[in-house]
């Protein structure tokens, strides 16, 4: 079994020129993990499709927040345009470059203007390396000190060390934490840590895998409020990967909404939280609590029975026909249903749904009133 | 600690005011260990027992009173007597006619060394084999780790006694044939540890910044690995000195039977043990009260540096 014989839909369009608008293309990228069997000999015996044909731009400058729940293959989708994970199919074209074709040298260069946030500020950070050492590292290694040293100092080391220093306070930590060892901060603390070390190459990607999601509520706002600084100070692109509604919302210019390894829906950010299409993201959607006993009393709720199904054996058809609450009789669980403009009734938006249009015009309801949960008695 | 009420503010307030502490020198992980390691009873007792039997060896020749392995008073020794303790032999004779606290000093200067020496073979030949198998992984991890497995399969002390009766009679043969029996051990620790710090997320960040494989591997991955192998380097020395003895007892160590070992002392004595059972229990006693000191330091040192007894 080959890992590229899905295709998905029409031919998508081009992937952009070099220096247009679109800094990230993405086409097609499949992330397949082999599954293995065999005590001496491997045989592979199936493949985890982590990332199953995606399709995205990213405009300069943007915010693009991918969400999804556990499992769909965001985080894998993130490290797959980095190469962090080798992708298995699909095209990636940065600024004009493809990604997927960099011989490994050429790719460590670039990975210089690709940097990556991660979700464990404290297991993303060498223990044994001090705050200086970790943000001094990656400016030796892609040898910076010669462009910097007229800006910040005689030798390398030193502009290395003002470097860090100006990069410490730009993420609002005090000059003296530079001394210290990353098991010393606090969460947010670390976090800013990491951030200043993906910030310090001067990147014009940066990828933020769960950002937030391991730091406490009182501090994700100020860790995401330091990115949006950042952005602004820095002209940067962003790709916020992130399980929270709420805080892609709060960052995002656009969201792309995953399931299983596929992307199911795309929208400007706020058109995205005012009107849903995809059933999955209106599923979604309706678990965020309102915060007015009125409403949440009465609101209508829609509740996903079963788990996730195996991303090794995805369904027929639409891969969310197996929970999907407005599933019909005749297409969903046989065709697979593309990643497609809406046109005219919904501008700017993707949606992989057979039914979007009837959805939207409340043409069809829940096909199975148990999966509605009763307003009144919920 | 003046870190105490810096602690106890809140955490949010904390990182807000970007407060990180007063002092400005960072405590790495190797410095925190070492101050766990100061208020922990048992390395402080480890680290005495392991210091005095350093000492003892290196000033050797200042503390015996006499030469050692010198069978001067060998007319003094009868078949089923030895002289025990005398005004000039605090100790008594061994049964080759030799002072017996001279004897025992200068075993306690072959054990050091010979733990040491193969411990440090075993150490050198566990680390590069690890690193390689856990560093570059794939068909080079599998042929490592086969070869490892191999040697693992037969019994280390087996496998020191075939290595010391394959090189002859020779000091250093029982110093290579005790290492070479420790080196599946390491190598298979190390990569272990290795292959956990390979799934850390420091690793794939290291990458992503654009760091070299070589690099990573080297300063990041193995740094980090090693702190399972030096403690087990600690606990290994203790079982060398008693393999050092196992095999001298078996007559695979130096040449001359007259040679200041503890192990060696245990073997000449063994027929007299009905008679005089000090000649056997004294250097007994030394390898095992050695042994657990190593053992103890060894121990404390694990307990050190788990991550999980960070604060």
């Amino acid at each position: 079994m080959t890992s590229s014989e899905t295709v998905s839909g029409p031919a998508p369009s081009p992937p952009p020129a070099p220096g247009s608008d679109v800094l990230l293309s993405v086409r097609g990228l499949q992330v397949h993990f082999p599954i293995k069997r065999g005590l001496v000999f491997d045989r592979t015996v199936g493949h985890v499709r982590a990332v199953d044909g995606v399709d995205l731009d990213v405009r300069r400058g943007q915010t693009y927040g991918l969400v999804g729940e556990s499992g769909c293959g965001k985080s894998t989708f993130g490290r797959g345009l980095l190469r962090l994970e080798e992708p298995t199919g699909g095209s990636v074209i940065f600024d004009g470059q493809d990604i997927r074709s960099l011989k490994p040298e050429a790719l460590r260069l670039m990975r210089r203007r690709m940097q990556m946030v991660f979700q464990d500020p404290l297991a993303s950070l060498d223990p044994r390396q001090s705050v200086q050492s970790l943000l001094s590292e990656p400016l030796t290694v892609h040898g910076l000190s010669t462009a910097d040293a007229e800006e910040f100092g005689r030798d390398s080391s030193s502009s290395h060390l003002a470097k860090a220093a100006a990069m410490l306070e730009v993420v609002g930590l005090p000059r003296g934490a530079l001394a210290k060892y990353p098991h010393e901060f606090s969460g947010g603390q670390r976090q800013r840590i990491g951030i200043a070390r993906a910030m310090i190459l001067n990147p014009d990607l940066v990828i933020a895998d769960e950002p937030v999601s391991a730091l406490d509520v009182s501090v994700q706002a100020q860790v995401i409020n330091l990115l949006e600084h950042l952005q602004d100070l820095l002209g940067l692109t962003y790709i916020v990967i992130a399980h929270d509604l709420a805080v892609v919302r709060h960052i995002s210019d656009v969201i792309g909404v995953m399931y299983l390894g596929r992307l199911v829906e795309e929208a400007p950010s706020d058109d995205l939280y005012a009107q849903p299409l995809h059933p999955y993201t209106i599923a979604l959607m309706s678990a965020i609590p309102i915060p007015d006993p009125e409403i949440e009393d009465h609101r209508e709720r829609i509740l996903l029975r079963g788990d996730l199904p195996s991303p090794a054996n995805p369904p027929s058809g639409c891969r969310f026909h197996t929970r999907c609450p407005y599933r019909q009789q005749t297409r969903c669980d046989t065709e697979e249903p593309v990643l497609r403009d809406l046109g005219a009734v919904a501008p700017g938006r993707r949606v992989a749904c057979h039914y979007a249009e009837e959805i939207l015009a409340g043409q069809i309801a829940i096909s199975d009133p148990s999966l509605q949960i009763d307003p009144v008695a919920g | 600690m003046t870190a105490e009420p810096l602690s106890a503010r809140p955490q949010a307030l904390t990182d807000l005011m970007g407060d990180v502490g007063l002092d400005e020198r960072g405590t790495s992980l190797w410095q925190g260990a070492f101050q766990r390691l100061r208020r922990n009873p048992s390395a402080i007792i480890g680290a005495l027992i392991v210091l005095a039997f350093v000492l003892v060896a290196v000033f050797a020749p200042l503390i015996a009173p006499y030469e050692p392995a010198k069978s001067q008073w060998i007319d003094q020794v009868t078949p089923s007597t030895v002289p025990g303790h005398s005004a000039e032999h605090l100790l008594g004779l061994d049964p080759l006619g030799s002072d017996l606290f001279t004897q025992l000093v200068y075993g306690a200067r072959q054990s050091l060394i010979i733990g040491i020496v193969s411990t440090a073979f075993g150490l050198a030949g566990g680390v590069i084999l690890g690193t390689l198998a856990g560093g570059l992984g794939g068909w080079v991890d599998t042929l490592v780790m086969r070869l490892v497995d191999i040697l693992l399969s037969i019994p280390s002390l087996l496998l020191a006694v075939s290595i010391a009766a394959m090189l002859g009679q020779r000091p250093s043969a029982i110093m290579i044939a005790i290492g070479a029996a420790q080196v599946p051990i390491f190598a298979r620790l190390l990569r272990g540890s290795m292959l956990a710090q390979r799934n850390q997320d420091y690793v794939l960040a290291s990458f992503s910044l654009g760091l070299r494989r070589r690099t990573i591997v080297m300063s990041h991955v193995l740094p980090n690995s090693l702190g399972p192998v030096i403690v087990q380097a600690t606990l290994t020395l203790a079982t060398a000195i008693i393999e050092v003895a196992a095999l001298s007892y078996l007559g695979l160590g130096a040449p001359d039977p007259a040679v200041a070992e503890w192990g060696r002392m245990l073997v000449k004595a063994q027929d007299r043990l009905q008679s005089d059972p000090h000649l056997t229990l004294l250097p007994g006693i030394c390898i095992a009260v050695t042994a657990l000191g190593f053992t103890l330091l060894g121990e404390s040192l694990r307990e050190a540096l788990d991550p999980k007894s960070r604060r």
